[in-house]
């Protein structure tokens, strides 16, 4: 245990490192921007509409009985997607769909000895393999994320749109009804935070696995079991500092 | 710093262990440039660990490697990377990159260290992949080549860069008569024999010089 937290903490110093260092090699990156990135872009979509409307059908059910609810629930839905639950459910859908593959896939480039051949060619494995799909990460969390709050916000609609005939304008006008930049920037901008704990976690245990079939399934498991950990606290102290510094308004 | 020239590698004493088990101990050695030299061992020898020392994919517990003159122990990633350009290195079980085809896994040391054009990389590769027979196969994916054609994807793979030194580490593994006899068209295999018993270098020199000097390892290994 605490030999990988000091292996971790380590490999996280070389990673912020090597990413200062440029060039970055752009080819991979778009490669892993595709794998990561596009190839998520479904799962974020989808997951984005059900919990929308659930989380309106939810919303509304509270708030029925106090009245006006129409009015409110568009406007409190987004603030709470962008404030909270985007990045949140963003990360941990990310951390668990690209954290096992990403700690899997290097588990078996590690054991296969791919990752000592391209060492054996004189390309930089850290370079070509970790920074460039940490990179992939970082870029890619904040607009799934952004992905994720709009189809959210698209549920949401759905739902109130099949129950209460709201207008698509109307409802649009109210979503953004309360809120500020403030509600966007902080959050979205830490999910680029959480990329980066996502892309390092996991290829900290794929990279330095040293058994066999076990290996690849602890590489797996590990990643995404740290990264969603990673990942709900970094939530919990972004959500902490928005009350500080960004209070909710009251209507 | 070594400054012989005519000296490629040279081992300087040097010890290896894994988990308290001390696999090379003091193994000191030359090979001259232009030298096809083999190491021989039983299973568990450390004949692997001893070539994955010779182009510093592992580093020594004690002693130091000279390749090309220097000292590759004492060197950085960086400066490594530098060394490894005019190395190639045959794995034992090809280590082909299996999420691209044959003809891009020989493509891929020269597009990455080669400013050449797409045009002049194809040339190269399809000259390699036909010296490895592997000319049909050049869009076949690496899982779906037997053991012996995944060691010559290997030696392909090594050559591409054109390097002074090439590693191979046991060319025969799993590999068929036919393909034994390719690997040989592809390379010269032995000037000189090592061999390596209890972490020991026993004894080194031409194949005929080992088959006489009287110690009965050397003697099985040299005869066989």
């Amino acid at each position: 245990m605490w030999a990988a937290t000091i292996g971790l903490t380590r490999f996280a110093c070389r990673t912020l490192r090597e990413l200062r260092r440029l060039p970055w090699d752009g080819g991979e990156i778009s490669v892993q921007l595709y794998e990561i990135g596009w190839r998520s872009a479904p799962l974020i979509l989808i997951a984005g509409v059900v919990l929308g409307i659930v989380m309106t059908q939810f919303v509304w059910a509270s708030l029925v009985n106090f009245g006006a609810v129409d009015a409110v629930l568009p406007a409190e839905l987004s603030r709470t997607m962008f404030r909270q639950v985007g990045p949140l459910m963003a990360g941990l859908l990310i951390a668990g769909r690209v954290g096992s593959a990403i700690g899997a896939e290097l588990a078996v480039l590690r054991l296969t000895e791919q990752i000592d051949a391209f060492e054996s060619l004189a390309i930089d494995s850290f370079r070509h393999l970790v920074i460039t799909r940490v990179a992939a990460c970082v870029i890619a969390l904040p607009i799934l994320t952004l992905l994720m709050c709009f189809a959210e916000i698209a549920g949401g609609f759905l739902w109130e749109a099949t129950h209460s005939e709201m207008s698509l304008s109307l409802y649009v006008g109210r979503v953004f009804d309360r809120t500020g930049w403030s509600d966007y920037i902080l959050p979205t901008l830490m999910t680029a935070a959480a990329g980066f704990a996502i892309g390092t976690i996991a290829c900290y245990f794929g990279y330095s696995v040293e058994e066999n079939a076990v290996g690849v399934r602890r590489a797996s498991m590990h990643s995404v079991v740290l990264s969603c950990l990673f990942v709900i606290a970094l939530n919990l102290m972004v959500s902490q500092m928005m009350s500080v510094w960004f209070p909710v308004a009251t209507p | 710093m070594n400054l012989d020239r005519s000296v490629a590698v040279r081992f300087d004493r040097v010890s290896k262990s894994i988990d308290e088990a001390r696999v090379l101990e003091d193994v000191s050695f030359e090979i001259s440039r232009g030298t096809a030299f083999s190491i021989l061992g039983r299973r568990g020898a450390g004949k692997t660990m001893l070539l994955k020392l010779a182009i510093g994919l592992l580093k020594p517990d004690r002693g130091r490697i000279f390749v090309d003159g220097e000292d590759i122990t004492a060197l950085d990633t960086p400066d490594l990377l530098r060394v490894r350009r005019s190395t190639g290195f045959v794995f034992q079980n090809s280590a082909a990159f299996d999420s691209i085809c044959v003809g891009e896994n020989v493509a891929f040391p020269l597009r990455y260290h080669s400013d050449r054009l797409d045009s002049e990389i194809q040339d190269k590769v399809r000259e390699l992949l036909i010296q490895a027979d592997l000319e049909q196969d050049r869009y076949t994916m690496p899982v779906d080549l037997s053991v012996g054609m995944r060691k010559l994807l290997g030696f392909a793979r090594a050559l591409a860069c054109d390097p002074a030194l090439l590693v191979i580490d046991d060319p025969w593994n799993g590999v068929d008569s036919i393909t034994v006899n390719r690997i040989c068209r592809l390379q010269r295999i032995c000037d000189q024999l090592a061999i390596l018993d209890g972490g020991h270098l026993i004894t080194c020199g031409p194949p005929d010089e080992l088959a006489r000097c009287g110690n009965p390892v050397a003697s099985e290994f040299a005869s066989s």
